[in-house]
């Protein structure tokens, strides 16, 4: 199995704050890695810090064998990293349709000129991005409102359209950000065996996430983090037996179960 | 019902020349150009969600170059807007590259500043730009023996560029362009993460907006036949802006509407000669507070109007 | 120089704070007083105390009822609006401006004494010291008035975070409203300051409100202090270039240093950091 995505001795202050602390992680290809941890642990800096919202103040980012740390994120998401937001970021007057059009932007090769000349390149790569968009679309179970602007869905369209966003960039390694959050048991079971398909797709997945219902049915590694720090790694077991998970937990607080 | 219409206003437009008078049809010829300024302007500040008070410098560069190269190369109508386009396109790239480290109200300094310095640009490098009393006696365009002289004429071209520029800047938004362009308005960081570069389609936005308003600055040089810097002030670029706001931001054929109405307002209320810009002050005012989203709200409002929006 | 330039900083960084606005009008606020004072003090022949507070007084209010009337109902909306907003103020006012008093500038008659004083090699203006003096007391007050009155911790509270501050039972509407007022008393005062240097015309609003955003700028977008500095730096070197460099080109290079600064130093020289 190799490590598509591998972090080291990564580190990111704000100010007096270490927000994330040296932390070493591998994400294995084609499988579903879950992180976790209380609240304010740093997950979703690490994601910030993995899609390039941040640069990082120490530490690399190995992906593909690349060293992406301290790249604009356009540049992350054309190498195959791809995300959801915990607050959702759509495009909110956009269509649903062109919210998932528009992510596959940097596939396109149609030039001005030819857009200009509608020459039928153009034409034909409309279709296909259209074509696509839509099954996208129909994967996350969202067809039929194609036209619809993005702020007039329900909340959980809305997370579904994230997803669905974020896999119309063809990405190799698919960041979900509490992706169940909000959701009944019904919604998160759902979106359960979405995720599923969406590995036995071929596509790597890391994903955040409270509800540990999600985290114990899917994942196949578990990481934790704690104020920071990677405090434990690996079954869904070993970790949910780990003595220093417990405490983190604990300590903060009630854990979900 | 929509081609229909599309069709009689085609005509209408078409036909204007042969039964408008002399003072309306050059109404006419003035609002055409500023339909190209509207449009392209439109392109980045109701797109791409820029904002831009420094158009006129476009409109300027374009103007002077089409200018200079008929006055003092002899370089025929047909090349020189051509050539206006493409120089006004490099400064457009020249205005977006300090727009990708500056974000809304310093944004707006600084295309107020690059507006100005065009401005000051132009009256002070004299030799070449004929300094505060500018250039006279351009020439009109002509094909083989039929020069474009009358108004009459003269309203055709204008007409051929602000259609051309209406559709094709409607199919600019209706393809990856348009739809990248889009999502840098919607949510910046959003469209970085899926992988469009903002850096890219921003200074694109410039560089095409500007070279549609090259083409504007060459038409009206060669139709009013005199330039100098007093045509090209921030007052310009803030009546263009106007117009794109209140016809209805990031909606094409509202920065036409918007052409239309600022450029005919004033002459409606000729009656109101010294008030009119103060009134036009207070008028803006109304339309922030009441009517934001512009003009075309009203059309889409009215369920049988094409709300043609992109 | 550099202090009315300050001042004018000053006004348009307390809006900025306050009500997230960039005031485009500023700089008719100037102008307006300019004219005002003018018409009380030369055209009708009041005595100087009195013109110069009616024209302070007038200017203060000015500021309050644009407030009320346009900023007011457009508070919240995204940059562009606000933008134009105020671009509507400032033209609705230079145009009225216009028809009041007509376009020529008008020449209004130096206060404080023209003839120079030599101190060895540096020649003064009377009125260059007056300028400083009066800027000076103003600057003193107004501190005490923010750091030791009530009305001005307050608004300063307001200008830091207004959502809090509402919370904690102030008028918040009543406070932005107040600092507009105060801006434009400000800006009223710098612009009779100005009067007898630069003639008083109807179009010097613009001019005044980019400076006045450069000074700003420079002095970190957001600081008070920082604004008064930024304003006299501006002043400094706009008349120093104008001596050594050319002085067509002087702004010119002053927006070009601005768009220079904006972009490699977003924060200004004293930013909040």
């Amino acid at each position: 199995m190799t490590r598509l995505l591998e972090t080291r001795k990564l580190t990111k202050k704000f100010g007096g704050l270490t927000a994330i602390n040296e932390v070493d992680l591998s994400v294995e290809e084609g499988r579903i890695t879950a992180l976790i941890g209380p609240n304010g642990s740093g997950k979703t800096t690490y994601f910030n810090l993995l899609t390039g919202v941040y640069p990082p103040n120490e530490g690399e980012i190995f992906f593909d064998h690349e060293n992406l740390a301290g790249m604009k994120p356009s540049f992350i998401a054309r190498r195959g990293i791809s995300r959801t937001f915990q607050n959702i970021q759509l495009f909110q007057r956009l269509t649903i349709l062109e919210n998932v059009m528009v992510a596959q932007d940097f596939h396109c090769r149609s030039t001005i000129l030819g857009v200009y000349l509608r020459t039928r390149a153009v034409v034909r790569e409309e279709e296909e991005v259209r074509r696509n968009a839509k099954s996208f679309l129909d994967l996350v179970g969202l067809k039929g409102m194609e036209d619809q602007e993005a702020r007039n869905l329900p909340y959980g369209a809305q997370r579904l359209l994230e997803i669905a966003r974020a896999l119309a960039t063809r990405p190799k390694l698919l960041l979900l950000d509490e992706p169940a959050a909000g959701m009944n048991i019904t919604e998160s079971s759902d979106l359960m065996s979405l995720i599923k398909k969406i590995r036995d797709q071929g596509i790597t997945i890391l994903l955040v996430e409270h509800d540990m219902r999600v985290v114990m049915g899917i994942s196949e590694r578990v990481a934790v983090l704690n104020f920071g720090q990677k405090i434990a790694e690996g079954s869904p077991e070993e970790v949910k037996k780990n003595a220093d998970v417990i405490q983190a937990y604990l300590g903060r607080g009630k854990k979900r179960a | 019902m929509k081609k229909i219409l599309s069709w009689f206003f085609f005509l209408l437009f078409l036909s204007l020349p042969l039964w408008l008078p002399h003072y309306p049809l050059h109404l006419a010829c003035t609002v055409g150009i500023f339909v190209i300024l509207a449009v392209s302007l439109n392109i980045i500040v109701g797109f791409t969600g820029q904002i831009s008070l420094g158009h006129a410098a476009f409109f300027a560069v374009g103007a002077y170059t089409s200018s200079l190269l008929a006055m003092k190369f002899g370089v025929p109508f047909w090349i020189g807007i051509f050539a206006a386009g493409i120089v006004s396109f490099g400064f457009g790239i020249l205005l977006g590259i300090p727009t990708l480290r500056v974000r809304d109200i310093y944004l707006s300094v600084v295309t107020i500043c690059f507006g100005l310095m065009v401005q000051l640009a132009l009256v002070n490098l004299e030799p070449i730009t004929g300094g505060a009393r500018g250039i006279y006696g351009i020439p009109r365009p002509s094909v083989g023996d039929f020069a474009f002289m009358t108004p009459q004429s003269f309203y055709y071209i204008i007409l051929f560029f602000a259609l051309l520029t209406i559709f094709s800047t409607l199919r600019l938004l209706r393809s990856r362009f348009g739809r990248a362009f889009l999502s840098i308005r919607e949510n910046e960081l959003a469209a970085e993460t899926v992988g469009v570069r903002t850096t890219y389609y921003k200074i694109l936005a410039f560089a095409i907006s500007s070279f549609y308003a090259g083409l504007a600055g060459s038409l009206y040089a060669h139709y009013v036949s005199y330039i100098n810097p007093d045509a090209f002030t921030f007052g310009t670029s803030v009546d263009v802006l106007v117009m794109i706001v209140i016809g209805g931001l990031g909606n094409v054929w509202g920065s036409v509407i918007g052409a239309f109405v600022i450029t005919l307002l004033p002459e409606y209320l000729r009656f109101m000669q010294q008030y009119y810009r103060a009134v036009f002050g207070l008028g803006l005012i109304f339309m922030m507070v009441f009517m934001r989203s512009g003009i075309i709200t009203v059309f889409q409002r009215v369920p049988w109007a094409r709300s043609l929006s992109k | 120089m550099g202090g009315i330039y300050g001042l004018i900083a000053l006004g348009f960084t307390l809006i900025w704070n306050a009500a997230a606005v960039v005031n485009f009008a500023q700089g008719e606020f100037c102008m307006v007083s300019g004219f005002l004072i003018l018409t009380f003090f030369v055209h009708w022949g009041w005595p100087f105390p009195a013109a110069f507070l009616a024209a302070i007084v007038l200017s203060g209010v000015l500021g309050v009822i644009v407030e009320r009337t346009t900023i007011r109902p457009i508070r919240g909306a995204d940059p562009l609006t606000a933008i134009i907003t105020t671009l509507g103020v400032s033209i609705f006012l230079s145009n009225s401006a216009k028809f009041v008093w007509g376009t020529h500038p008008f020449h209004f008659p130096s206060i404080f004494g023209d003839k120079p004083i030599q101190f060895g090699k540096i020649t003064l203006i009377p009125q260059n010291l007056w300028i400083i003096g009066i800027i000076s007391t103003l600057v003193v007050g107004l501190y005490l008035f923010f750091f030791q009155t009530i009305t001005g911790k307050v608004m300063r509270a307001v200008a830091q975070d207004r959502e809090t501050a509402s919370l904690m039972g102030i008028s918040v509407n009543r406070m932005i409203g107040m600092i507009f007022g105060l801006s434009a008393v400000l800006g009223g005062l710098a612009g009779i300051l100005l009067a007898p240097i630069i003639y008083v015309a109807s179009d010097i609003g613009l001019a005044l409100v980019l400076k006045a955003f450069m000074g700003a700028v420079i002095g970190g977008f957001g600081s008070l202090p920082g604004a008064l500095i930024g304003g006299i730096v501006i002043g400094i070197s706009e008349n120093l270039s104008a001596f050594y460099i050319s002085s067509d080109y002087k702004d010119v290079i002053a927006f070009g240093v601005l768009i220079a600064i904006l972009i490699f130093k977003p924060s200004g020289l004293f930013s909040k950091k």
